[in-house]
């Protein structure tokens, strides 16, 4: 008996709580009602129930004792998932930073390596009618850059030259110019292993050939102090792998510090 | 989900700046949602200490999550963070022991009574409002965590069942069970100490 009664009101009484609050679906709550109009010991439990409720919910709302604003410190790191632009970008900076070092490594390194390999060939050749062409060729080499910055040296070389071979190519010019030609400024300083050289513009003087095109890239005024140039050559292709190396391992350190983010 | 919960309408626009880093704009949101979080921690805790360190943990770590908040109510985000929180350090309560054990849960030796004041008019009202909130609170911290917190949501926070399920991750019914479940708890423990209970709260045999 007792069983059944507890089985037959337990789905109500299952259902007290969301019959005070509310919350039972229209059906349930018809149900429930109908069921409470004729049983006193759920009614009873109902009017517990409520009088609970009522209770808890008298406890007054108590202030918070201070503010909970986040200060700078608790704020820390940059909040969620997306991080401050700041920080993708500045790892994307120092890559591509890197990178444009590297390239500029790689040009200043072709150009010096390639300039050293040429000037290391030049003299096993025939030394005596190659020195001679070799001069010639500079002359017209010289002529050609006229207009080139300031060689007021070399402008003077060049009109002496000029004078001394207007029979045409010269190539077998001892007679013409008994005298040895003033070496063109640019050679002077090259030691024949040169790994480092002055830009290409010497390289140009010395065999004669692709007159124009490294010209652009040459740099006379550098050529003219060669024995300093070198040094400054090594100077910045050191410092720029330094740099280069830099640029990359702090690209790293950045971006795996920003996957340790939360 | 479409849950009426009230919410204020420049929310977004603080939630999306306090996203990109603007935690300017987060302490706006922890200002409006502080007293909340604080009594949800309070009433679950039992312990003012206890409840100051756990609200300001739950914004610290709200605000260093808010990117992976979605859509949604954000006090009911808020208040998972907190329940988690609170869930957190009462295991931390039972796995230290305390001394008392008169509360109920066996792990809330450190805490000082709450304080419940409210208004009343004459010193023996006072009295017994003041013990009727203390042993209120008893018997909320002597309910299992779970039936604790759905009965203090909907009881002391006011929420509706369809919120407290989204706060707690699990169906209507399992809600509407919890909270039944509470109340009867909690009204056999009330009853036990009905000299306390106002007049009003108390039940009488005839139905009111």
């Amino acid at each position: 008996m007792r069983l059944t009664w507890f089985n037959r009101h337990r789905r109500y009484r299952d259902d007290l709580s969301a019959g005070i609050d509310g919350e039972l679906p229209p059906r349930r709550a018809a149900d429930l009602e109908a069921h409470l109009s004729a049983c006193p010991g759920c009614r009873r439990e109902l009017a517990e129930l409520r009088a609970t409720a009522l209770m808890l919910r008298e406890l007054p709302q108590v202030a918070p004792p201070r503010s909970f604003a986040l200060t700078p410190e608790q704020a820390g790191r940059p909040a969620g998932r997306r991080t401050a632009t700041g920080l993708p970008a500045m790892i994307a900076g120092l890559r591509l930073a890197g990178a444009g070092l590297a390239v500029a490594l790689a040009v200043v390194l072709v150009a010096d390596l390639g300039g050293s390999a040429d000037d290391g060939r030049q003299p096993a050749t025939v030394p005596g009618a190659l020195q001679l062409q070799t001069g010639a060729k500079a002359a017209d080499s010289f002529a050609d850059r006229a207009a080139s910055p300031p060689e007021a040296g070399n402008a003077s070389g060049q009109e002496s030259v000029e004078s001394g071979t207007a029979g045409g190519g010269g190539t077998l010019g001892q007679g013409v110019n008994p005298t040895p030609l003033p070496p063109p400024p640019g050679v002077v300083g090259l030691p024949a292993t040169a790994p480092a050289l002055p830009p290409p513009g010497a390289q140009d003087v010395t065999n004669g050939s692709a007159a124009e095109t490294p010209s652009a890239l040459s740099n006379p005024p550098a050529a003219a102090q060669s024995g300093g140039g070198t040094d400054v050559l090594r100077v910045v292709e050191i410092g720029l792998a330094v740099a280069a190396a830099f640029a990359v391992a702090g690209s790293f350190l950045l971006a795996r510090a920003r996957r340790d983010l939360p | 989900m479409c849950l009426l919960v009230p919410t204020y309408p420049d929310e977004a626009d603080l939630i999306a700046r306090a996203r990109s880093g603007d935690f300017a704009a987060f302490n706006i949101l922890v200002e409006r949602y502080q007293g909340a979080v604080y009594n949800l921690c309070l009433r679950m805790l039992g312990s003012a200490p206890a409840a100051e360190d756990v609200a300001q943990e739950t914004f610290i770590s709200a605000y260093r999550s808010v990117g992976r908040f979605r859509d949604g109510a954000f006090r009911s985000w808020l208040f998972r963070i907190a329940a988690n929180a609170c869930y957190d350090e009462l295991r931390r309560r039972r796995a230290r022991p305390a001394v008392s054990l008169e509360r109920g849960d066996g792990g809330e030796g450190d805490e000082r009574p709450v304080d419940v004041a409210s208004p009343a008019p004459g010193p023996a009202e006072r009295l017994e409002t003041a013990e009727l909130g203390l042993v209120l609170q008893a018997a909320i911290s002597s309910l299992p965590s779970d039936q604790r917190l759905a009965v203090v949501l909907r009881d002391v926070q006011g929420l509706e069942y369809a919120e407290i399920a989204a706060v707690m991750d699990v169906s209507l019914g399992t809600v509407k069970s919890r909270i039944n479940r509470a109340r009867l708890r909690l009204r056999t423990l009330l009853l036990a100490r009905r000299e306390l209970l106002p007049s009003r709260f108390r039940p009488s045999s005839e139905d009111t």
